[in-house]
């Protein structure tokens, strides 16, 4: 996996412009939410190809897995708009919820730090996870009001690289 | 959180199920090999024949036979002489005899005859790599008449555009046309590569190439094969061609494909247990010979990987799924202690089953997978 095929995998499963609409409007606790979140997809990307060992699963069949879970992800975003989190924990507790959970670790993000830490490398998965984070920051920062248009766009890239990583997984040697 | 375990447990139960591949070494590999080439050494007349099929839960000799599978043992258990195994030598020129007694003028050249109405070329094709396979470890030419026979009789069966037809019309001494193999046009190519290794400059490779370029360009449009042939045969001339000259681009990208298809088949079938949910969810468990095929197609690619530095980035991963299918056919073959309890311990030991039934190819098919595990195994410890 490429350094922008990586990028454009863990942008597309972060979805910035839909995250924007379920983030608080706070930017600092946004970026400490992101900044926790970029952590521990590192640490999961890190850690991902011992524990598909432990698990016995196949890098490829794991690139299925990732690209059957993001085809579902972008379907949704596609066709339905973003969901109501309900209410954070007050203050800077809305680090963690909802900033971190459950609006930016999402399972399908997780699966992708996974994948992109196995076929792709740490230094991969750093760069495009950090640009997927900054990029949530900067939706927040800079976008006025939610713009579906852009969480659509974000949508369909996602899945054509759902099923590209299908493709890739089933006929993986 | 409703949503991360339903994705987790969701791909988990259906998706990421475990692959039980084992982990064996090579004197694990190495005794299932002898204790395969065992049973056919058990299970094999006086004449040349082996038992062809027999159901065990029944302890029945369920009969039949195959000419090609015949040929297909004989290749394998001289693949087994030249791994280190030299009993196996003895009882493969047993069944090459019982061959030659059936060669018949064909296309000038021999054919091994099946006695039907029209002849299939696959007992031809594949006692030519059987003889191939002494040849090249024994440095005997005992048979190399016959071997350049049954290559003269393959490259009568080419057809303009590299297909192979699958039979021979023994009234009209020429091929019958428009009728096609999924194992024979690969079993031909590689037969006829390995004779232009053995034999070079008596312009054995042009044939194969013409058979080659067409498997890697055409075969499975031009035949309607669908999905694409699951052919380990393709794949060992692939890895044969390697030996004499570099695979060109078409080749490569062949080799590429049919890792595509090895390799899905070879993941699912390392999730089939004996269990009732994977029955449900991946269905039961493949026949010792088509898991034995799907090793012989990953060693192949290995090997052409090692051959050509081209197709090196496939080397680790052919391997993986190399050592996979060992470790399943270790685990799946019925062991010395688990053939006492069955009727005959002499025709269960050393053999795959399915449904409480084996057939001779269950045999041919992973010994001779293997067998081509060791080298990678070996060059790991």
């Amino acid at each position: 996996m490429n350094l922008w095929l990586a990028a454009l995998l863990l942008v597309a499963a972060t979805n910035p412009p839909r995250r924007r609409a379920e983030l608080p409007k706070g930017l600092a606790i946004v970026a400490a939410g992101a900044g926790l979140t970029l952590v521990v997809l590192v640490g999961l990307g890190v850690a991902g190809a011992t524990a598909l060992e432990k698990l016995d699963i196949s890098a490829p069949t794991f690139r299925v897995a990732v690209g059957l879970v993001l085809l579902v992800r972008g379907v949704i975003d596609l066709f339905l708009s973003p969901f109501d989190n309900g209410e954070g924990l007050p203050g800077w507790r809305a680090v963690l919820a909802p900033v971190f959970f459950p609006v930016l670790f999402r399972p399908e993000l997780a699966l992708v730090a996974v994948a992109v830490g196995v076929d792709g490398g740490a230094g991969r998965l750093v760069f495009g996870a950090t640009l997927a984070m900054m990029l949530v920051v900067g939706s927040v920062a800079w976008l006025r009001r939610f713009d579906r248009a852009l969480d659509r766009m974000a949508s369909v890239v996602l899945i054509v690289l759902a099923v590209d990583r299908l493709i890739d997984g089933v006929f993986a040697l | 959180m409703t949503v991360w375990v339903a994705v987790l447990v969701g791909l988990r139960l259906f998706i990421l199920q475990p692959e039980r591949c084992g982990d064996v070494g090579p004197a694990e590999v190495r005794t299932a090999a002898a204790a395969a080439v065992d049973w056919l050494i058990r299970n094999q007349q006086p004449d040349g024949q082996w038992l062809y099929r027999y159901d065990a839960t029944g302890d029945r000799d369920l009969g039949g036979y195959n000419v090609a599978r015949h040929a297909g043992v004989a290749f394998s258990l001289y693949g087994a002489a030249a791994a280190g195994i030299p009993a196996a030598l003895k009882f493969a020129d047993r069944g090459s005899e019982w061959l030659r007694r059936r060669l018949v003028p064909a296309g000038g050249g021999v054919a091994v005859d099946d006695h039907g109405v029209t002849v299939g070329i696959g007992g031809s094709a594949l006692w030519a790599l059987a003889l191939g396979e002494r040849r090249l470890h024994t440095a005997d030419d005992l048979y190399d008449q016959e071997l350049r026979g049954l290559g003269r009789f393959l490259v009568s069966q080419i057809e303009p555009n590299g297909a192979v037809a699958e039979r021979w019309d023994p009234t009209a001494d020429q091929p019958v046309f428009g009728a096609y193999s999924p194992f024979f046009t690969g079993e031909a190519y590689f037969a006829l590569a390995r004779l232009e290794r053995l034999f070079p400059g008596e312009g054995w490779g042009a044939a194969a190439d013409r058979i080659g370029h067409y498997l890697a360009t055409e075969r499975d449009d031009a035949e309607d094969w669908f999905p694409a042939v699951s052919d380990h045969w393709g794949a060992y001339g692939l890895a044969e061609t390697a030996h004499w000259r570099e695979l060109t681009e078409d080749e490569l990208a062949h080799a590429e494909t049919l890792g595509g298809i090895f390799g899905p088949q070879v993941r699912y079938a390392s999730q089939r247990t004996e269990s009732w949910f994977t029955h449900v969810t991946r269905g039961r468990q493949t026949l010792g010979a088509g898991l034995g095929t799907l090793g012989e197609g990953t060693t192949s690619l290995w090997l052409a990987a090692r051959l050509d530095s081209r197709l090196g980035h496939l080397s680790a991963d052919a391997a993986e799924r190399s050592r996979c299918v060992a470790g399943l056919l270790v685990e799946r073959q019925v062991d010395v202690a688990e053939s006492f309890g069955y009727a005959d311990p002499g025709r269960t030991a050393g053999a795959w089953f399915q449904f409480g039934v084996t057939q001779m190819d269950d045999q041919q098919h992973p010994l001779s997978a293997l067998l081509r595990t060791l080298p990678i195994l070996e060059e790991e410890t």
